[in-house]
């Protein structure tokens, strides 16, 4: 029985730089599912061989944010739908302190269809930190 | 070509938990991602036919390195019934058809170093399920 609200909120904007004027205004707040289960690491060192999330919290995740952190390496996750055929996507490295490295999300608002059943994340060339955020 | 324009993402991730009035137990403001895009095409609501061919989004001359989709169908109780499928041809990885959105689900990719190009992709694809419903889509990529 779901006793959590993972919640997410995202805006997205673009702004012409020529111009200095905002183009493009996407603001979503709110976006809830009402979850069993979380697992949220700020830092986890993922090497080269592969971090395999021990145990998706309820089976799958509805939830998945991952960013990479590293400053100089790929960090590669691979998610298995449930059902489906795993797929790998390569997050970039940020080229510095003050940009923020690749980011990938994928967010449910209901346990009854999809989730992932498997996620993996492997560096690239050295063991690369990320951050990891899981609902089920 | 140089940029037009400067996208900027925030995230916000929250867990609040019910037993305990609601009380917020996880409070994430992730920073703040930005990219220097030369174009950033996006539509607020394109209807996805079931079965029809999908959508074909493709990022050329330029590698895209950012796309956010969002299943915006009005919801419904039946949400097993208006799946949007999201897709892309990655420029290491091939993808298709990985990812099923419910309404008021989405996702997102974002890398901001250009200088390297993995994660990086040339096509995104956006479909419905055959013997579903028409769904509706929100979609944004930047080259």
């Amino acid at each position: 029985m779901p006793n959590l609200n993972s919640v997410l909120g995202l805006s997205i904007t673009t702004v012409n730089v020529n111009q200095n004027q905002s183009t493009i205004n996407v603001s979503l707040q709110g976006i809830v599912l009402a979850s069993s289960q979380i697992f949220y690491d700020q830092f986890v060192p993922c090497p080269t061989t592969g971090f395999v999330v021990p145990s998706i919290p309820g089976g799958s995740a509805f939830d998945v944010y991952v960013r990479n952190l590293s400053l100089t390496n790929v960090l590669n996750v691979t998610l298995t739908p449930t059902g489906g055929s795993a797929f790998t996507v390569a997050l970039n490295f940020a080229t510095s302190s003050s940009t923020t490295g690749g980011i990938f999300m994928v967010w449910g608002t209901t346990q009854a269809v999809g989730g992932f059943s498997a996620l993996t994340l492997t560096g690239v060339g050295a063991t690369v930190p990320a951050e990891l955020y899981l609902a089920s | 070509m140089s940029a037009n324009s400067t996208l900027l993402a925030s995230l916000t991730l929250q867990v609040q938990d019910n037993e305990n009035s609601g009380q917020t137990i996880v409070n994430r403001q992730v920073p703040q991602f930005s990219f220097q895009a030369v174009q950033s095409p996006y539509a607020s609501y394109v209807t996805v036919q079931p079965g029809a061919s999908a959508i074909v989004l493709v990022a050329s001359p330029l590698l895209a390195h950012f796309f956010y989709v969002r299943n915006a169908t009005t919801p419904t109780t039946i949400l097993s019934q208006y799946i949007l499928q999201v897709g892309w041809q990655d420029s290491l990885f091939v993808v298709t058809n990985a990812v099923a959105l419910v309404p008021g689900g989405l996702i997102m990719l974002g890398n901001q170093n250009i200088n390297n190009s993995s994660g990086s992709f040339t096509q995104l694809n956006i479909s419905a399920p055959t013997n579903d419903n028409p769904v509706v889509a929100e979609f944004l990529y930047a080259t």
